[in-house]
């Protein structure tokens, strides 16, 4: 069994994130730069962080895990 | 909270201590690849650079391992198509970059010299300052040499 940080919840999508991968600096512009699209759900763990995706698409939730990667790369 | 990913049984099977580092599977119809990644080799930085160079053709998802050694690296192609082909290319790329800082590493230095050399090149005014610092390093050693000198005479 692997555990996989990408769930389907509905029409939702669910991403939990380590905080030591995905800096707090990426996720704060991603809920910035997409309000209606992207929610801080809470924190499961310490260095978990749980984000909502309101698509029932797949790709979306996973542009989301690229454009954190972006963000990261560039800062 | 985690999913669980639904493996391609085909792909996991193991040989004495060797296993196959690239895990086949499927998220809700979507192919993707699971590679484990050995941080004591391949830097976060490393894994980042390689992981933005797919970020057109693939999407890709980091996540902590078992231990805190292994990052898991998860590549869904966006053009449906073979996602194990594409964890290899991934593997080639962290060798790539893993050179590439090691090298930039190695040759900080003279980097760091050419640079200067460029800015100097830029703004004489840089040049001058240093020319004008080195004399003075220069003389500061002259004066520390002459009073030995004239004592051993």
């Amino acid at each position: 069994m692997i555990r996989f940080p990408l769930v389907k919840h509905g029409n939702k999508w669910i991403l939990s994130l380590s905080r030591s991968i995905y800096s707090d600096n990426s996720i704060a512009s991603l809920l910035k730069e997409f309000p209606s699209l992207v929610s801080l759900k809470r924190k499961s763990q310490k260095n978990k962080i749980e984000l909502l995706v309101k698509n029932k698409e797949i790709h979306v939730a996973l542009d989301v895990g690229n454009f954190l990667l972006s963000h990261n790369r560039s800062v | 909270m985690f999913g669980v990913l639904a493996i391609d049984r085909t792909m996991t099977h193991r040989k004495g201590n060797m296993h196959n580092i690239i895990t086949t599977g499927s998220i809700d119809g979507k192919q993707c690849a699971l590679l484990q990644v050995n941080t004591e080799i391949y830097s976060l930085q490393t894994i980042y650079a390689a992981g933005y160079t797919f970020l057109d053709r693939a999407y890709i998802l980091i996540d902590k391992g078992k231990n805190n050694k292994i990052l898991n690296v998860m590549i869904f192609n966006k053009n449906n198509g073979d996602v194990q082909k594409l964890g290899m290319e991934f593997y080639n790329e962290l060798i790539n970059y893993a050179h590439y800082f090691s090298r930039v590493e190695g040759n900080a230095g003279i980097i760091k010299t050419i640079m200067q050399r460029v800015l100097f090149s830029v703004n004489p005014k840089f040049s001058e300052e240093a020319e004008e610092q080195e004399i003075q390093d220069l003389l500061k050693e002259l004066e520390k040499e002459t009073p030995k000198k004239s004592a051993k005479s």
